[in-house]
């Protein structure tokens, strides 16, 4: 399974590598293919791989670290 | 088994034949990010392979003014389809409610109120299902049946529930729709009456957004704001065609537009550009200007605070219509409203149905809560000095009340009850007659 995600990262989170330690922990693998990272915020699509069951951990990892997690092209959900 | 019933066509053989059998080009060519600017052909997809930058169809403006007017337009259709030159659909369109062709109205008394002497309401109410989403589901729906798909879906806080459901049953396609479990009724009742599988989904917003990602994912139907949502936005674009042909083929000085995902608006800017591009308008500077409710305004906080990125926010609103806490396109409506000398500006939930009420008590439309948001923010941009008196404006209400009578239930007064008698009735009224 592949996700399409965007991180956005607070000021206090934009320093700390998040990203990194999620590739460590699950078993995911990651392409970023954009990013605009701050020193008060930033964001960053990246491609994540792995299977269904591990992606969800590792979103949920990523949410508990404080990263906002969400659909790469924005919302699905409409007015 | 897959919901495709036929190939997508694709830029190479989309073009139109003429009498003869020669081919006339097409006035597509295809589709381009527009963040790395990498071109594909036409096909049901939304997003960049490379960046997931969002894709946008690209026209040949050559081709196409080869044989747009404004007497063609003027003989068209009275709907979207009048316009179908600038719309991503190459044949007759196969789905079509008669979206478009809303009344501009003329707004003295509100303009009086709010000291601008020349005010429009464009009034798309007045829409098959009362909202613009017709607009862009007509749109969707026919570039998807052109596509081969025979299943529409989408995934709604209602108004676009609406919509893809009644444009489905008039076009015979199957139809799954997704709606957050706590929805208003009147929203739910106008998607059930046309019969869809609709998904009432318990969870919270995150939760429904990205069920719903995964579901757009792994089926492979037309899902109007997913795969075909390039095709989707283009009907917006329509907004500012009718208005510019309503006011005598020209562009109004100032637009205040609703942002929910910020698609409308960046739509509605290519729209009079295009126009002008054409040369059926004379080239104008005009001003855009965005609404949000203070409960899910992650673009107008961004305005507000200089940052050139939207920071996803978790909506808490009654403006439900617009509560899409990670716009799509919200740097563009940023960059739209930056451009052209525009504003954004965001109201709270009691100035929503503040917004309501006064529109409808000076100019008779009862709009639902996203038109509050509009009536709100114009109120404040008028009296800030954002919007000139002699600005020729147009503020866009885009949804109907009646669908959400729950949010000014408690703000409009009661009935008096009186007796079946006239002792009673002069009671009331507190004279004899």
């Amino acid at each position: 399974m592949k996700d399409r995600l965007r991180l956005t990262f607070e000021k206090d989170k934009v320093a700390d590598p998040v990203v990194c330690q999620m590739a460590k922990q699950f078993d995911v693998t990651f392409s970023i293919r954009r990013a605009n990272v701050e020193t008060d915020a930033g964001w960053m699509d990246l491609e994540l791989q792995g299977d269904d069951a591990e992606i969800e951990r590792a979103i949920e990892w990523l949410e508990n670290a404080g990263v906002q997690v969400s659909p790469a092209g924005g919302d699905v959900l409409a007015g | 088994m897959s919901a495709l019933i036929s190939a997508p066509p694709t830029a190479q053989n989309g073009g139109h034949t003429l009498n003869g059998g020669a081919k006339r080009p097409s006035r597509l060519k295809g589709l381009q990010c527009r963040e790395c600017g990498q071109t594909s052909e036409i096909a049901p997809k939304h997003v960049c392979e490379m960046c997931f930058g969002p894709l946008e169809v690209q026209y040949d403006y050559d081709v196409i003014a080869q044989t747009i007017s404004r007497e063609k337009i003027e003989r068209g259709p009275r709907s979207i389809w009048r316009y179908q030159d600038l719309l991503p659909v190459e044949g007759t369109p196969q789905v079509d409610l008669g979206a478009g062709f809303t009344p501009l109205i003329k707004c003295n008394n509100l303009a009086k109120k709010l000291g601008i002497k020349s005010l429009y309401i464009k009034n798309d109410t007045a829409n098959p299902t009362w909202s613009f989403k017709d607009r862009v589901v007509s749109t969707a729906l026919s570039r998807a049946v052109e596509f081969g798909f025979d299943t529409a879906a989408c995934a709604s806080t209602g108004n676009l529930a609406n919509s893809v459901s009644a444009h489905a049953a008039r076009a015979g396609m199957k139809c799954y729709v997704f709606i957050p479990s706590d929805l208003e009724i009147g929203k739910i009742i106008g998607s059930l009456i046309y019969k869809p599988n609709l998904m009432a989904v318990k969870g919270n917003y995150d939760e429904v957004n990205r069920l719903c990602a995964e579901v757009a994912d792994r089926t492979d139907w037309a899902f109007v704001n997913v795969n075909v949502r390039p095709f989707y936005s283009e009907g917006s674009k329509t907004l500012a065609y009718e208005v510019a042909e309503q006011l005598g083929w020209q562009a109004p000085d100032h637009v205040v537009i609703p942002i929910a995902s910020g698609s409308m608006l960046t739509k509605i800017h290519k729209g009079f550009n295009e126009l002008m591009k054409l040369g059926l308008i004379e080239q104008r500077d005009f001003r855009v200007s965005g609404a949000q409710a203070q409960g899910c305004s992650p673009v107008a906080q961004a305005f507000e605070d200089g940052h050139d990125f939207v920071k996803p926010v978790k909506p808490s609103t009654i403006a439900k219509s617009l509560a899409i806490g990670n716009p799509a396109d919200g740097i563009y409506a940023l960059d739209t409203m930056r451009s052209t000398g525009g504003n954004a500006a965001m109201v709270s939930d009691e100035e929503v149905v503040e917004g309501i009420k006064l529109l409808a008590e000076t100019e008779g439309i009862f709009t639902e809560t996203a038109g509050g948001v509009t009536i709100g923010v114009l109120k404040k941009l008028a009296e800030s000095g954002k919007i000139k008196p002699d600005e020729t404006t147009v503020a866009y209400i885009t949804g109907i009340g009646l669908k959400t009578p729950e949010a000014i239930a408690d703000h409009v007064g009661a009935p008096l009850q009186i007796a079946p008698n006239l002792a009673s009735f002069e009671a009331a009224l507190g004279r004899k007659l």
